[in-house]
């Protein structure tokens, strides 16, 4: 049915659902003359729905999903499912027809680490190909997750009507995201992030192909759990309100935020943060630097998702690559190869750039 | 990125399961078409059977109406044969009269026309009547023998079916000499008329009016020897 939506002969609406450990993020989104109008945005807590980043509550997620998608229930739903449960790898072909890829991965590359064909749902998804030294090499995202944990989600979808026609998750989001820097020719080698509450994913490009992923394993939880540690006084939901709003940022005007900091010593904040944050982006550089020695220098970063303020500053500073955050709302004209996205009245951050690369699916 | 093959982790009965009802719309829209074809080529081989019937019903009609009018073109044929036939033999006699009628001038009066034979047969007719009213006083009885023997002693009349060949005496009158002349001028350059004889031209006095009496002898011709 995508096939017709992207060749304009049919026109559709869905709801894309990204479920994240800290917000589930809700799209609607309507696809109509190679348009993509995103119509409605929506955010749910759903840290009551996780317990140690494992999704323990599916049955409540649903309802709250239904309840806000009661008017909508004939439409059809993407969903993206946390990478906690879902097990991933880039995997590449050398010299093989793209026709052949399909028995290729189903022989080679269906057992790996703890996943199975018999205990997992596997599939792959065709990333591109590029030429290296006279050999034509494909590079395909092979994801497991396993059966009991998508049939739980499932049923519960079923109970309440609710039809889910993909299931995603946000490295292969990260990827559709993608589509929307095709023509950015001059940073063909790039890495996408997306800085998630319980984690951060990293996917490098070379020659716009997405050639390595990473999930690292460094979120907001991290600087939340190291600063919950540090001031036990201080509850959860104020420290999470103090890294939104100060970040990184020492500069603080505010009183609001100086009040904040009343109940938290100061220096004790910024050298966890600190100390958080550069281990994360020594990550980061880490994987830009393994680009590198693999004669892929990557030029730009686009970062998108949770990323604590100030977080940018800090990887522009250290490295010589040019830092974007993505942001739908700054962007005027946002197209991929043959298709534009368009904001309706809706508003949306940062962190629904995984649901935004869902959407992005249908047409790719 | 190349090629369309995308990740999606439903289980695969479920993907089926939406395949199969894409599939199941797809063929059901194909059917539709096909039985919205089937029904219109259905509903064209109708008209195209009933214009067919209706066709062959005129073409019915038609042959019977050609046969008629073969028929009728038969006997037109032989009605032409034979008006040509009569033409060609006979004097045109309506022709004729009716030239006389559209030639004349609106002072010109005509008195009779006739052919010189019954002007003839009348001649002699006139005298017997004449003849019957000098004896008056005979007897019944030798009258009906009389009668028997006037009806035996009567010219029989006979009149000329064609005048070709023949004199046609016309008599008539006129104010003026000049119209006289220019009518008996036009008549004999009828197609149908050989020659022109004046008899008389005379004075006289009609309701106390000078007129000129004249009478003339047209002869006349076969359609034959004047057509072509």
């Amino acid at each position: 049915m995508d096939y017709l939506v992207k060749k304009n002969i049919i026109k559709k609406n869905k709801v894309i659902i990204d479920v994240g450990s800290k917000y589930i993020k809700l799209l609607g989104v309507h696809y109509a003359n190679k348009k993509i109008t995103i119509t409605n945005a929506q955010k749910i807590d759903s840290s009551l729905f996780f317990n140690d980043n494992e999704l323990v509550n599916v049955g409540e997620l649903v309802r709250n999903i239904d309840r806000i998608m009661s008017k909508n229930k004939n439409v059809e739903i993407s969903l993206s499912i946390p990478t906690s449960i879902v097990n991933s790898k880039i995997v590449s072909v050398k010299n093989k027809k793209v026709a052949e890829l399909a028995k290729y991965i189903e022989r080679e590359h269906t057992t790996f680490s703890k996943v199975s064909p018999l205990t997992h749902i596997i599939d792959y998804a065709y990333l591109g190909s590029r030429e290296e030294n006279g050999d034509s090499i494909h590079y395909c995202l092979v994801a497991a997750v396993s059966k009991n944990s998508v049939n739980l989600i499932l049923d519960e979808f079923n109970k309440r009507k609710l039809k889910i026609s993909t299931i995603s998750y946000p490295i292969y989001d990260l990827v559709n995201l993608s589509e929307l820097y095709h023509g950015d020719f001059e940073n063909m080698n790039r890495l996408m992030i997306d800085f998630g509450v319980s984690g951060t994913r990293v996917v490098a490009f070379y020659e716009g192909v997405a050639v390595y992923v990473r999930d690292i394993n460094i979120g907001v939880n991290t600087y939340l759990e190291k600063l919950f540690e540090c001031q036990e006084s201080l509850g959860k939901p104020e420290i999470f309100k103090l890294i939104s709003a100060v970040g990184e940022m020492k500069i603080l005007t505010m009183e609001s935020l100086k009040k904040l900091f009343s109940s938290m010593n100061k220096e004790a904040y910024f050298n966890i943060v600190n100390e958080v944050s550069s281990q994360l982006a020594k990550d980061i550089f880490r994987i830009a630097e393994m680009c590198e020695n693999n004669n892929a220098a990557i030029t730009k970063i686009i970062c998108g998702g949770f990323m604590i303020k100030g977080f940018d500053e800090r990887l522009k500073q250290n490295g010589d690559m040019e830092v974007e955050s993505f942001d739908l709302n700054l962007l005027e004209n946002v197209s991929g190869r043959d298709f534009i996205v368009q904001l309706g009245n809706a508003h949306v951050d940062s962190t629904f750039n995984n649901a935004i690369g869902l959407a992005i699916n249908t047409f790719m | 990125m190349q090629g369309n093959k995308k990740l999606n982790l439903l289980p695969m009965d479920v993907k089926n399961k939406y395949d199969n009802r894409y599939m199941i719309y797809v063929s059901s829209v194909v059917c539709s078409i096909l039985a919205l074809v089937l029904a219109v080529m259905y509903c064209n081989i109708g008209i195209l059977n009933f214009s067919i019937k209706n066709l062959q019903n005129e073409n019915a009609q038609y042959t019977s109406q050609q046969s008629k009018i073969e028929g009728l073109q038969k006997v037109i044929a032989e009605n032409k044969k034979f008006i040509e036939s009569y033409s060609n033999s006979n004097f045109p006699f309506y022709q004729f009269m009716n030239a006389l009628e559209s030639y004349r001038p609106y002072n010109l009066t005509i008195i009779s026309v006739d052919s010189v034979d019954r002007l003839a047969n009348e001649g002699e007719q006139e005298v017997k009547t004449e003849g019957e009213t000098v004896e008056p006083t005979a007897s019944p009885t030798p009258n009906k023998k009389d009668a028997e023997d006037t009806s035996k002693a009567l010219p029989k009349l006979e009149y000329v079916k064609d005048l070709s060949d023949e004199k046609i005496v016309l008599r008539g009158y006129g104010e003026s000499q000049e119209a006289i002349s220019n009518y008996i001028n036009s008549l004999s350059h009828l197609p149908y008329i050989a020659d022109t004889q004046v008899s008389a031209i005379e004075q006289h006095k009609i309701n106390e009016m000078d007129v000129n009496l004249f009478e003339v002898i047209l002869i006349g011709k076969r359609g034959a020897d004047f057509e072509n």
